[in-house]
């Protein structure tokens, strides 16, 4: 798996750990009927996970994280879906190729399309 | 289990399977598989382990044999709204114990706002959430029954 599609594999498992801490968002899913169980299975899973990852970026993402709600962001012809910034034609990576970069306006990894 | 696949919500355009195995991850597993075969994931691999971890945070299945997923995910390229129907029945480790006989998984891209996931997957369980009108599905197996059913819960 290359390093894009592990930040995105943290990214997602991040999500699904903000729902569940978050007292909104999980009142939502128990008025829907659903039973929420404890997330410390999966916290400790996102710490096997983070653990293999290059700390460099993982120090990048986790600030986004921590500012934004999210250390991921997705590009659509070259626009940062994060903040809308339209990014340089030359930070798009070779086609097939998945690279991680930074956004330059919102300071995300992002995630090429 | 029998897909039966709305897109978006209100689209009749719909896709019958069967399958025969009785495990949640299979039929998590077949959900992924079918909206990638029709270009609606990326990654569809991650979408899977995000579905599968899902589960981990609490079973999905609502009781009396419905289960009701999804993912708002930066893996989904377009929203899809997927219905099985199990003629066995699917282990889904569900608080009652019923395994469940039909389950319905909700797409929806990360590009789109939380909100409107969270509305979508309230739609369909608007429509699904009667037992008779599961079992009117799960009897029939008919697409344009279903269509119909979420056209009419659409948001």
């Amino acid at each position: 798996m290359s390093i894009a599609l592990e930040f995105l594999e943290l990214h997602e498992l991040d999500q699904l750990l903000v729902h569940a801490r978050d007292p909104e968002r999980s009142a939502l899913w128990r008025r829907m009927g659903y039973v929420i169980a404890s997330p410390v299975p999966l916290v400790r899973e996102r710490e096997r996970l983070a653990e293999r990852l290059d700390r460099r970026w993982l120090s990048l993402y986790e600030r986004s994280l921590g500012r934004y709600g999210s250390g991921l962001s997705a590009v659509r012809q070259r626009v940062c879906l994060g903040c809308r910034l339209r990014l340089p034609t030359a930070s798009a990576p070779p086609p097939g190729e998945a690279h991680l970069h930074l956004c330059e306006g919102c300071g995300r990894l992002l995630l090429w399309d | 289990m029998a897909i039966a696949e709305v897109f978006p919500l209100h689209d009749s355009t719909l896709d019958l399977l069967e399958l025969r195995h009785r495990r949640r991850e299979t039929a998590l597993q077949q959900f992924v598989h079918a909206a990638a075969e029709r270009g609606a994931l990326r990654h569809a691999d991650v979408l899977f382990t995000h579905l599968v971890r899902r589960e981990r945070l609490g079973s999905t299945s609502l009781g009396r044999g419905f289960a009701l997923t999804g993912a708002w995910s930066l893996c989904v390229r377009s929203p899809r709204v997927m219905v099985g129907v199990s003629e066995r029945g699917l282990d889904w480790e569900a608080a009652d114990g019923q395994p469940v006989t039909l389950a319905a998984c909700v797409l929806t891209p990360a590009d789109a706002s939380e909100d409107w996931h969270a509305r979508r997957l309230a739609a369909v369980h608007a429509a699904l959430r009667l037992q008779r009108t599961r079992q009117r599905i799960t009897d029939r197996r008919d697409p344009v029954l279903l269509a119909q059913l979420l056209h009419e819960a659409t948001p």
